[in-house]
């Protein structure tokens, strides 16, 4: 993959890996990826990339072990967002064909992606309010209202929640 | 007798036995070693309600400090009696013993506050069902008729997380090493003072849990090359084996309840079924590998660390294996445990 200047919109320090800094940048088009060598490699390369900065933290982390983040600028990169992949309920061509579905919590509001090769596909939003989660309008594919109630139900029970529909 | 195992044993004393930290010794009562479901027949020194890690090793250090040692159970009495509850309100058979060390009073005073429910004083007994004390009131019970087992921390019922004993064991290897040694260098040595009778020296084993778990993933994925399991009935409700070891999601999901690190990190697995629990375990390798480890564990409490044995117990489960074993069953010939055994044996 290449990138030339006139893509980027922003670089931040994202942390290091193996002794060599990481670096998250931003393209012009809102697609994050992570940059840096790893052990054994010459060159940087795209360690991770996402629509998401904060799940491509995640997936940073889970692929190299031995990251070690920095103290982020963006919020969305902060220690507060916590971020947990529910792709365990797609079915099997769903993933095969690169889907995934992640949760994105932070300051009491959960986001649910679901993306194909690292894309953003779909997004909903949900509010913790009052002891329950509470969604607006939930607007995906039907083909993914499984894992999205399989995600859900993940998250209300961690929080000992229940689930609202409609604000 | 053990169509009746575990009548009398309040089901509030088997969940907290599979939720509460205990220092026990586990003990054989004529013959027999399970007191209800999978949790053994025991004497507690202390049950803890949480036991983080610097409790642990606060229990650790107790133990070695006051010297408690596993009981000779000929130097004690047993008796059958119908113990009230005063918290639970609740009757329970147990088999009260005197006579036990004074260590073991010292230990019980030095945790009784602030680790969960606690009695007044150290009670030493031991839970049994209504068969045993039936059976104990009718025909009485001889010293060599009861066989405490080495002391231990279990994370619920069955599942040990230390074994004080195995590294008493390798100290007193270490030494009568040394003993032989100097006394081949002709200086007169002295036996040590021991509270305890000298322990048999068993065989060093050759057995090793890494390897054998590359066994089991070798025998039931090809390392997991294949991993298509057909449904299974039963008690498994027409879930497939998941994984390259082949474990069962209800196998699993018990694992994770019994051990509070796979629960704090891996807990949403308790709620996961069939294929979800399927592609969860394919997306953590790491959970995976480390619910296999703790079941060989597990397993190997049970039946010791024999590969054919292990390997039947992987497929038929720890109460299959104690039935195989009460009915004699050939489990060297089982095809599951020679399978296993093979593998084992060609594996490095």
């Amino acid at each position: 993959m290449e990138l030339t200047p006139n893509e980027i919109d922003v670089v931040e320090d994202a942390g290091m890996l193996d002794g060599n800094p990481v670096k998250l940048i931003r393209t012009k088009g809102g697609f994050w990826i992570a940059c840096g060598k790893p052990r054994g490699k010459y060159k940087d390369e795209a360690l991770s990339a996402g629509s998401h900065p904060a799940i491509v933290k995640y997936n940073l982390e889970r692929a190299f072990p031995s990251f070690q983040p920095a103290m982020m600028k963006s919020e969305l990169l902060s220690e507060n967002v916590k971020v947990e992949k529910h792709s365990h309920f797609l079915s099997d061509s769903l993933r095969k064909s690169g889907h995934d579905i992640y949760s994105v919590e932070s300051s009491g509001k959960i986001e649910f992606q679901i993306t194909k090769q690292n894309a953003k596909v779909y997004s909903v939003e949900s509010e913790i309010k009052d002891g329950a989660l509470v969604f607006g309008e939930i607007n995906v594919g039907k083909e993914f209202t499984r894992a999205l109630a399989g995600a859900t139900s993940e998250k209300v029970l961690e929080h000992k929640m229940k689930i609202k529909i409609g604000k | 007798m053990s169509d009746k195992k575990g009548v009398g044993v309040p089901s509030d004393y088997k969940k907290e036995a599979h939720n509460k930290f205990d220092v026990l010794w586990k003990v054989k009562i004529k013959g027999r070693k399970l007191l209800a479901d999978d949790i053994p027949l025991h004497c507690s020194l202390r049950v803890f309600d949480d036991l983080p890690k610097e409790d642990m090793n606060k229990v650790k250090e107790k133990i070695e400090e006051f010297g408690v040692h596993t009981p000779d159970s000929k130097k004690l009495t047993f008796k059958p009696i119908i113990f009230h509850s005063k918290q639970t309100h609740r009757d329970y058979y147990m088999l009260k013993i005197s006579g036990m060390d004074g260590a073991c009073d010292k230990f019980f005073e030095y945790f009784k506050k602030d680790y969960g429910f606690s009695h007044p004083k150290f009670m030493a007994h031991i839970t049994i069902d209504k068969a045993l004390y039936d059976d104990i009131n009718k025909d009485g019970l001889k010293p060599d008729e009861i066989e405490f087992d080495d002391l231990t921390i279990e994370e619920g019922a069955g599942n040990t997380i230390h074994d004080f004993e195995n590294l008493e064991k390798g100290f007193k290897h270490v030494g009568a090493a040394l003993g032989i040694a100097t006394s081949l260098a002709g200086s007169p040595t002295q036996t040590p003072k021991m509270d305890k009778p000298p322990m048999q020296t068993k065989p060093q084993s050759q057995y090793n849990s890494k390897r054998m778990l590359a066994s089991i993933a070798d025998v039931e994925s090809s390392k997991g090359k294949n991993e298509n399991y057909p449904a299974v009935g039963g008690i498994h409700h027409g879930e497939s084996a998941v994984g390259r070891y082949g474990l069962m999601p209800n196998t699993i999901r018990e694992t994770v309840h019994m051990n509070r690190d796979l629960k704090s990190k891996y807990g949403k697995a308790l709620n996961l079924k069939g294929d979800d629990m399927r592609r969860y375990i394919h997306d953590n390798p790491d959970f995976e590998n480390a619910v296999a480890e703790h079941h060989l564990k597990r397993l190997e409490h049970h039946f010791g660390q024999n590969p054919s044995k292990l390997g039947y117990a992987w497929l038929e489960g720890i109460r299959g294996t104690y039935n195989a074993e009460k009915h004699k069953k050939d489990i060297e010939n089982h095809w599951h445990a020679k399978k296993i055994r093979d593998a084992y044996n060609r594996e490095k």
